[in-house]
């Protein structure tokens, strides 16, 4: 019964992984075929010792992922508090929640460049008639602007898998235990801080866990709104060995790149999962 | 009874015999020799597809032995696609794609050389060399083998307000990036609502890409050497991010212009936001009702350090893709002779917004009321010199300077603000060496 799983397992994940160390070693360029030989660690070393890019990306993989994960951890957490309440409509909210996660990416870039364009966009447009900006705001230019920027929609495309996933954590807390609290006297901030935190302690670990993971690996929403640009200030690792691959044409040196972004996630992951062993 | 099976003697006879002939017929139509061929979106989707595909049919419908299929490939990451399905054994049997696509893919060993059709020409004495701008064919020349026919040319122009410019009392039109300076200058002055140039300066459009080219090739100069060395350090280089500088310091462009794609700019300018738009010919523009009356093309300019003005264009081509199959490698090079001569109609009914490479094809009626097609025609297709410039053909190590977008990089680091250009033709310079030294490895 497990043997067809364990096909498709190794057929779809372990050989693509294991090809990829493989291609990693070597000095696979599509544009000199039947020259690829075995290098060893090579690329690897030029990787870290020689590539500035690479170094940059993995910087700013490194902020974007964990950025994505503080921010939607804090803001899904308030939402799902919010939306756990009795109040009318809730359905209505849960699924006004879940949007960001079901519009095409491609849709998604497209909306956000629009909204954001700093002479026709609508939020530019709104902030300096209402005359509460003279100039409008330069969203994707500067560094730490165009920086911000992405993060931030980064958030807020992901936020909707951190609140469905705590709510449905929050809603298999048992009722007794608030019953018990108050009984005992407890407040609401008590009760949040001494039994729903606590109680979602394993659903936030794997939640944080998937997110990191996404968020490191995370490709399609940077690419399609800045490229990594404007002038490298957003390029992270999975566009830099896009780019590797299919500009340069190394894809043993691409392949490298993608190991080591492997190997980032493996560690940022045990950390994750040593803070959160700690905590218990 | 006798009767009976005497119907259906006669009903399974016929049947029989109508099967033969569909067998025939499959066979027949089996014999057909199967062309994959993959075209881009050159023009407007729902336009310039449908001439193109109706000019496939006219192929097959003038050669019955071969069945040319036609699919139409969007721009969005073509050349993944390309890379993706011509190396697992997918890819089409005929494409046209971008400029340096043939080239890639011939390093690759996996393009057709298409020597025989230009040795035919040449033993014929064919119209059609004649018909070519001079030079243009040697674009796609790579170690010896013709590697693809281009069919069209590719330019970036200014297209400007003649409105706004006789607002500001602009009479003559600039022929030197000082002279762009000062009318840019007073078209600020005169309207400091308006900006007076916009520009992509993305990366991903290849905004910023494109406006280093313009300076570069304008100003006789290129990422490198005639006989490949990285040139990036000649002070001719300097002068092309000194003039992107002065673009930003003085306001000329707007100050979000790096992150502006083609589309952002187009828009600025169609709404009467800015006086001159640098980017792809627009035929819309000039269509457009309220737009056509007060919109024209600037002349060529010429840098600091050239000799003349020089307009940079792209040959875009059509190639054939490697064939074991001998039989139908003939009829593949046949359909590339073919496309060549008579794809005149993309430009007439397909409208695909280029410079056709045969001359002969603006002869046609419809160049009599196409102005902006004319105007590329007249004041900048004399001015062209090729992307790869000073180099005349598509070499190796161009597919990373370009499709990494060294210049563009480099215009971005001055957008961005940064003024040590030695720094930053450094960074770049190593950069275009190193994309040097991996061809020749």
């Amino acid at each position: 019964m497990l043997l067809p799983a364990l096909v498709i397992i190794l057929v779809i994940q372990i050989y693509p992984f294991l090809s990829g160390v493989r291609m990693s070693l070597t000095n696979y360029n599509l544009l000199k075929p039947g020259k690829e030989k075995f290098i060893g660690l090579q690329n690897y070393a030029e990787l870290l010792t020689e590539d500035k890019t690479f170094f940059g990306a993995l910087g700013f993989s490194f902020l974007y992922g964990v950025s994505i994960v503080i921010f939607s951890y804090i803001l899904g957490l308030l939402i799902a508090a919010l939306l756990n309440m009795k109040m009318k409509g809730r359905g209505i909210y849960r699924a006004v929640v879940l949007m960001p996660w079901v519009i095409a990416p491609m849709v998604m870039a497209a909306n956000w460049l629009w909204l954001l364009n700093d002479q026709f966009g609508l939020i530019n447009h709104v902030l300096v008639s209402l005359g509460i900006l003279k100039k409008p705001i330069l969203f994707l230019t500067t560094k730490y602007m165009t920086r911000f920027t992405v993060i931030m929609i980064g958030v807020w495309k992901n936020l909707p898998f951190m609140t469905i996933t705590l709510l449905a954590g929050m809603q298999g807390i048992s009722s007794d235990l608030y019953e018990a609290a108050r009984i005992d006297g407890a407040g609401k901030i008590q009760n949040f801080f001494y039994i729903t935190l606590p109680c979602l302690r394993s659903v936030s670990k794997v939640s944080v866990t998937l997110l990191l993971i996404w968020a490191f690996n995370g490709f399609e929403n940077i690419f399609l709104l800045t490229e990594g640009g404007p002038n490298g200030y957003t390029m992270v690792l999975p566009i830099y060995a896009y780019n590797l691959a299919f500009f340069r044409s190394r894809m043993g040196y691409a392949s490298a790149a993608s190991v080591m972004m492997l190997l980032c996630m493996v560690i940022l992951t045990l950390i994750n999962q040593k803070f959160s062993r700690e905590a218990e | 009874m006798r009767r009976n099976s005497g119907k259906i003697l006669a009903v399974v006879i016929s049947c029989a015999m109508l099967a033969g002939a569909s067998v025939q017929t499959a066979a027949a139509a089996e014999k057909k020799t199967e062309i994959t061929f993959w075209d881009m979106m050159w023009g407007e989707a729902g336009i310039y597809d449908v001439a193109a595909e109706a000019l496939v049919d006219q192929y097959n419908q003038e050669h019955p032995e071969v069945n040319v299929e036609y699919q139409s490939v969007p721009w969005d990451n073509y050349y993944q696609t390309f890379l993706t399905a011509v190396t697992s054994g997918t890819g089409p049997d005929v494409a046209t794609a971008g400029s340096q696509t043939p080239m890639q893919f011939a390093t690759m060993g996996e393009i057709l050389p298409l020597n025989s059709i230009i040795e035919k020409w040449q033993e014929e004495q064919d119209s059609v060399l004649e018909d070519m701008p001079e030079g243009i064919l040697e674009t796609n020349f790579l170690n010896g083998d013709y590697i693809a026919l281009p069919w069209n040319s590719d330019t970036r122009l200014f297209t400007y307000r003649t409105d706004l410019f006789e607002e500001a009392g602009i009479t003559e039109l600039p022929s030197t990036w000082e002279e762009l300076l000062d009318v840019l200058r007073t078209l600020k002055e005169s309207n400091p609502d308006v900006f007076p140039l916009v520009t992509a300066g993305d990366m991903g459009s290849g905004g910023a890409q494109n406006l280093m080219m313009w300076l570069t090739v304008s100003n006789d100069v290129g990422p490198v050497t005639a006989d490949g060395q990285s040139d990036f350090m000649s002070p001719k280089i300097t002068e092309c991010l000194e003039f992107v500088a002065t673009l930003m310091d003085e306001e000329l462009i707007p100050e979000a212009t790096i992150s502006y794609k083609d589309a952002d700019a187009q828009k600025l300018f169609y709404s009467g936001q800015a006086a001159i738009f640098y980017g792809g010919p627009v035929p819309g523009f000039f269509e457009d009702e309220t737009l056509k009356d007060k919109i024209s093309i600037l002349d060529p300019m010429q840098g600091p350090s050239a000799a003349q003005p020089q307009t940079v264009y792209w040959a875009n081509s059509i190639a054939a893709y490697n064939n074991k199959d001998e039989e139908k490698k003939q009829a593949i090079l046949d359909f590339v002779e073919w496309w060549v001569k008579n794809c005149k109609t993309l430009f007439t009914d397909g409208r695909c917004g280029k410079t056709p490479v045969l001359k002969s094809f603006t002869d046609d009626p419809y160049y009599d009321s196409a102005v902006l097609e004319a105007l590329i025609n007249e004041k900048i297709m004399p001015t062209f010199v090729h992307a790869t410039y000073p180099i005349q053909n598509f070499y190796p190590a161009f597919g990373q300077i370009n499709g990494e977008r060294y210049l563009g990089s480099a215009a971005q680091k001055v957008l961005s603000g940064r003024r040590d250009y030695e720094a930053i033709q450094e960074e770049e310079n190593e950069n275009v060496e190193s994309a040097l030294e991996l061809q020749e490895e």
